[in-house]
């Protein structure tokens, strides 16, 4: 259980996380532009948009690594603006990258120890032992994602596939309660994209999971509200079927999703 | 206000060297990611090519040629570090690409190679070099061409050269017996440069006094900064360059010969390095060890400029330039009398050429956790990737 | 397949014979070494020996900081000088009368002790100053510039250019701490002997060996265990670990200091076995070199950083007695050889089978394939597939 005693009681009507009017500018360029958001606990939702709508941005504005230009982002009510990345983490909020990101030098298990450890100061790590249920949990999370019998040899020699899992895996490890997934599927089969979507339909409910992804069926699969971003703002909210119909998302996609439909 | 002056024009001078010093490790680096810790390497060899161009135009038949002899070793020494440069792309820079960290022992390691290069190089020495690369690269013709397809073939490579080197050693020492080749073209020791009289003299401009040679060097400089940003502005090679800086794959898919572009960054850069070459054998002897004097400010310059904007380099150059000098000189006593005891003991402390280094260095470090990035950092969601 | 715990376990135990010998045997050596060495070894050959043996600790230092943890410093010559001065003060105020100042103190007129030197009296206060103060630097620098995310070539540039200050400020200061001259520790005493003789560089030499294991076994205990993989991870993938939570500046500032104090050891023991400590300890290329020690020995693999400082230490004095201008060419050509050929070095090429590839490639033994490329044959791919498939996703999260 990884929420602070201390935090205000949060029914499902209140939001966990929420962006309010952000904008980001790089340089003149609008990334984002007064986009509104929220998630409320438990939440599993997806994602969408062209190239360039601000998909990824949004994400680093949530984690950190962008700071907004203009508007504020909360998490159980408390703002998270100026707050460096690793305090972001530790508050629950993980994050999966685009491209598989795992340690290449280390084994899986490793990678998933480092994700696991609730404490992370250089002295506990020096000092400390992993706990015998963190152990079990690493053991049962590269089970779950089938990197058992590779367990010890360096993740870099892993498939592509194989990356992606562990990647997912060390994100369930971290145990945070918003997961900020971004193309969880990209490079896979079919039948990994199945048990990928599977996998985050289960994580939804007992946390608060949200998807960015490009692969429709994907997103179709996961049977969760859709938000379309464009040009850095929500386009629309609503199921995969309103949202298909929707005219203006049908424009801003070039008619790509009526040839698909 | 003659002493404002005299800080900003002794200021400008030292800065325009640090200009023209870093401009070409500057376009290396900012184009290319590549820190070259040969650069001051490079420079030594473009002030010893004007060594060599004095000493021809000294005596003999282009003895009419000496006073603009330094018109004639700009463009020879561009052309002779600017060759060796490539050389250090083709053989070594170019397989290490994306790994700057290697890239900075590798080319450390090519700096302490030239620096004993100019130390020992006699006739017999260059011959026996000269043998050892015409004998390593030839190995592959004159042997059997089944040699080269067998699984002990990367052993015959290697081995190749090692024989083909100790072919060269032993060509040099049976050479280096006769005295007259034996003799060292440069010696280690430091060696001056002559300047022609009209760079002796100095110009009476408004109460200050100014060195032609420092003139000249500014006047230099400035070229050498609006031609290099002409060529990348303006000209089809730069535009290239530029493409490639921003986008390696899709210029490569659009047909952008990226490693022709490469090759002749690089050229350039090492190029400006034999310039700047140029310009400090007019302030001071030629040596071995000439490059590392510079090296360690050129990198301060990039660091503080920021990378890929010519105009950071220009302002860090000068920046420092200026305030070593006011430091240095401990003019702000002379600005100051009445400032307090503890004060004056720390500006007297610091007035010295070294010591203000040590304080320069110290504010640029302080700076840095203002403006990580430099003076005029990149952009956008491209800076992290 | 054996699960992991049990076998971890029994490799570590080494109930056979052959297991007990892989284990102790280095150990054996290594105190038979000791034992043998100082009554072998000509009292000269001896003391150059101590002098690179000491030169390992900065380099398991170096390893720590760039080998495990991807940051290249060009500046460990000033922890290194640090300690080294460290020690030297002491030796200087403790071969004196009461009264008396160091002689060369004499020679810029200055009558009174500066009163940075007073604590070094202190034989407790060097012994801590001389690690401790190169930590405290190393600690405060890297913070500065950690904090800020400078990183790769830039943090490199930045140390070097960290290193030229320190360098400039003790060249120039004659009144504090004789300048360029140094501080002379040979004709110093310490408990009452001659810091030169014969006999105290024994001493020297052991108490060198015995810092030498302590480093090594010090490095072990960080990069084995969950430190040492965060410290991997942040070279693999710093962003990523502080999406995880973690917060880099803290272990590269921790793992920087440690390294900095690993320094401040070495150049102490340096400096009683060469006699001297000087500015040169700080010059540019020194440190570099040191660098290139690591590299050749193998980064990332703490035997062979000792193993680089030694050897090729060894090699520049042999070469630079018979051929001295050739050493900055072969030097040279390390630094090139080793980046271009030997990306891990001799320790790394070893484990991984260059040997056997070497004589596989003159045929005389065969080249089996072995772990990483049966890795990469197709065959084996395929079926590995088919093992990851069956044990997909399925069990409950």
């Amino acid at each position: 259980m990884s929420s602070a005693a201390s935090a205000p009681v949060l029914d499902s009507s209140t939001p966990l996380l929420e962006l309010r009017q952000v904008s980001v500018s790089f340089d003149g360029f609008w990334a984002l532009n007064d986009l509104n958001l929220s998630l409320a606990p438990g939440d599993l939702r997806a994602v969408i948009g062209p190239n360039g709508a601000g998909k990824t941005t949004f994400l680093d504005v949530i984690t950190g690594k962008v700071r907004p230009t203009k508007g504020d982002v909360f998490f159980r009510g408390r703002s998270l603006v100026g707050l460096p990345e690793h305090r972001i983490a530790r508050l629950g909020i993980g994050r999966k990258f685009q491209t598989p990101r795992v340690y290449q030098n280390l084994t899986p298990r490793r990678n998933l120890e480092l994700a696991v450890s609730r404490r992370a100061s250089p002295f506990d790590l020096l000092f400390g032992r992993l706990d015998a249920t963190a152990r079990d949990r690493v053991q049962e999370l590269l089970e779950v994602v089938g990197l058992h019998p590779y367990a010890h040899q360096k993740a870099g020699g892993l498939s592509h596939g194989q990356k992606q899992w562990l990647e997912i895996a060390m994100l369930v490890a971290q145990d945070p309660q918003v997961l900020l997934v971004d193309e969880p599927v990209a490079g896979l089969t079919d039948e990994e994209t199945e048990l990928t979507a599977a996998l985050l339909r289960q994580l939804a409910g007992a946390h608060t999971v949200l998807v960015i992804e490009h692969d429709m069926e994907f997103i179709r699969d996961l049977q969760a509200p859709v938000t379309v971003l464009h040009e850095g703002h929500v386009l629309c909210e609503g199921s995969m079927d309103e949202v298909q119909s929707d005219p203006r998302v049908i424009e801003v996609y070039l008619g790509s999703e009526t040839e698909a439909a | 206000m003659t002493l404002l002056y005299d800080t900003l024009f002794n200021g400008l001078a030292i800065g325009s060297v640090l200009v023209l010093a870093a401009l070409g490790l500057a376009v290396v680096f900012g184009l290319m990611g590549v820190i070259n810790m040969a650069h001051g390497e490079l420079m030594m060899l473009g002030a010893y090519s004007t060594f060599v161009v004095q000493n021809l135009c000294k005596n003999g038949p282009l003895e009419a040629l000496f006073p603009i002899y330094i018109l004639i070793a700009i463009p020879v020494a561009f052309l002779v570090s600017g060759l060796a440069g490539l050389l250090l792309e083709k053989t070594v820079i170019r397989r290490l690409y994306g790994r700057p960290l290697e890239t900075l022992l590798a080319t450390w390691g090519v700096s302490l190679i030239l620096q004993q290069l100019v130390r020992s190089v006699s006739s017999a020495f260059f011959l026996g070099l000269l043998l050892t690369v015409a004998l390593g690269l030839l190995a592959p013709r004159i042997t059997p061409a089944t040699w080269w397809k067998q699984r002990w073939t990367p052993l015959l490579g290697t081995g190749s050269w090692v024989i083909a080197g100790g072919v060269g050693i032993a060509l040099a020492s049976v050479l280096g017996e006769v005295r007259k080749l034996d003799q060292p073209w440069f010696s280690a020791r430091n060696l001056d440069v002559t300047a022609p009289l009209w760079l002796r003299d100095s110009l009476d401009l408004g109460g200050v006094t100014m060195p032609t040679a420092r003139l000249f060097i500014l006047a230099l400089t400035a070229l050498a900064l609006i031609g290099v940003s002409w060529f990348l502005q303006k000209s089809v090679w730069g535009l290239r360059i530029r493409a490639v800086t921003q986008n390696r794959p899709m210029s490569d898919c659009l047909g952008i010969p990226t490693e022709k572009v490469d090759a002749l960054t690089f050229l350039v850069g090492s190029g400006l390095a034999g310039v700047a070459g140029v310009a400090v054998t007019l302030l001071g002897s030629v040596g071995p060890n000439l490059g590392g004097n510079y090296i360690v400010d050129c990198f301060m310059v990039v660091v503080l400029g920021g990378v890929g904007k010519l105009l950071g380099t220009v302002v860090a150059a000068l920046g420092i330039g200026v305030l070593s000098y006011v430091i240095g000189s401990g003019s702000l006593l002379l600005v100051w009398p009445a400032m307090p005891a503890g004060l004056n003991e720390v500006v007297t402390f610091f007035a010295t050429t070294s010591m203000a280094k040590v304080m320069v260095f110290a504010l640029v470090v302080v700076f840095l956790q203002f403006r990580p990035a430099g003076l005029f950092p990149p952009k956008g969601r491209l800076v992290e990737a | 397949m054996a699960s992991p715990s049990t076998s971890a376990l029994s490799s570590a135990g080494g109930g056979s014979p052959t297991g007990f010998l892989r284990r102790w045997l280095p150990w054996i050596l290594l105190i038979a070494a000791a034992l043998i060495l100082p009554s072998v070894l000509p009292p000269f050959r001896l003391n150059l020996l101590g002098r690179f043996l000491s030169l390992g600790i900065v380099a398991l230092g170096i390893d720590l900081i760039w080998g495990f943890t991807g940051m290249l410093s060009l500046g460990q010559g000033i922890f290194f000088a640090l300690g080294g001065y460290a020690l030297g003060m002491h030796l200087q105020l403790t071969s004196l009368q009461p009264g008396q100042l160091p002689e060369f103190f004499g020679l810029y007129g200055v009558k009174e002790l500066p009163a940075f030197w007073q604590p070094f009296n202190s034989a407790v206060f060097t012994f801590f100053c001389l690690w401790i103060l190169p930590a405290l630097v190393a600690g405060v620098l890297g913070f500065l510039v950690f904090r800020n995310r400078i990183k790769g070539v830039y943090f490199s540039i930045l140390t070097q250019a960290a290193l030229l200050v320190f360098f400039n400020f003790f060249n120039g200061q004659q009144k504090l701490i004789n300048g360029t001259n140094g501080l002379k520790t040979d004709t110093a005493r310490i408990f009452g002997a001659l810091v030169g003789s014969d006999a105290m560089q024994r001493n020297l030499f052991w108490v060198t060996l015995l810092l030498v294991v302590l480093s090594w076994l010090l490095c072990r205990w960080l990069t084995r265990g969950r430190f040492g993989d965060a410290l991997i991870a942040i070279r693999d993938d710093e962003p990523r670990l502080r999406f995880t939570g973690y917060n880099p500046t803290a272990y590269k500032t921790l793992v920087f200091a440690i390294a900095g104090a690993m320094a401040g050891v070495s150049g102490a023991l340096y400096t009683v076995q060469s006699g001297i400590i000087s500015p040169q300890y700080m010059a540019v290329p020194f440190s570099i070199e040191m660098v290139i020690w690591v590299a050749v020995g193998g980064r990332g693999t703490l035997i062979g950083a000792i193993l680089g400082a030694v050897v090729i230490n060894y090699a520049k004095s042999l070469i630079s007695e018979q051929l001295p201008e050739t050493w900055l060419f072969i030097q040279g050509g390390l630094f090139l050889l080793v980046v271009t050929a030997l990306p891990d070095g001799l320790v790394g090429w070893w484990t991984q089978g260059g040997p056997a590839r070497i004589l596989a490639m003159v045929g005389i033994a065969p080249l089996a394939p072995t772990y990483p490329e049966i890795d990469f044959d197709p065959a084996v791919q395929a079926e590995a597939e088919t093992v990851q498939s069956d044990a997909s996703p399925g069990g409950s999260v």
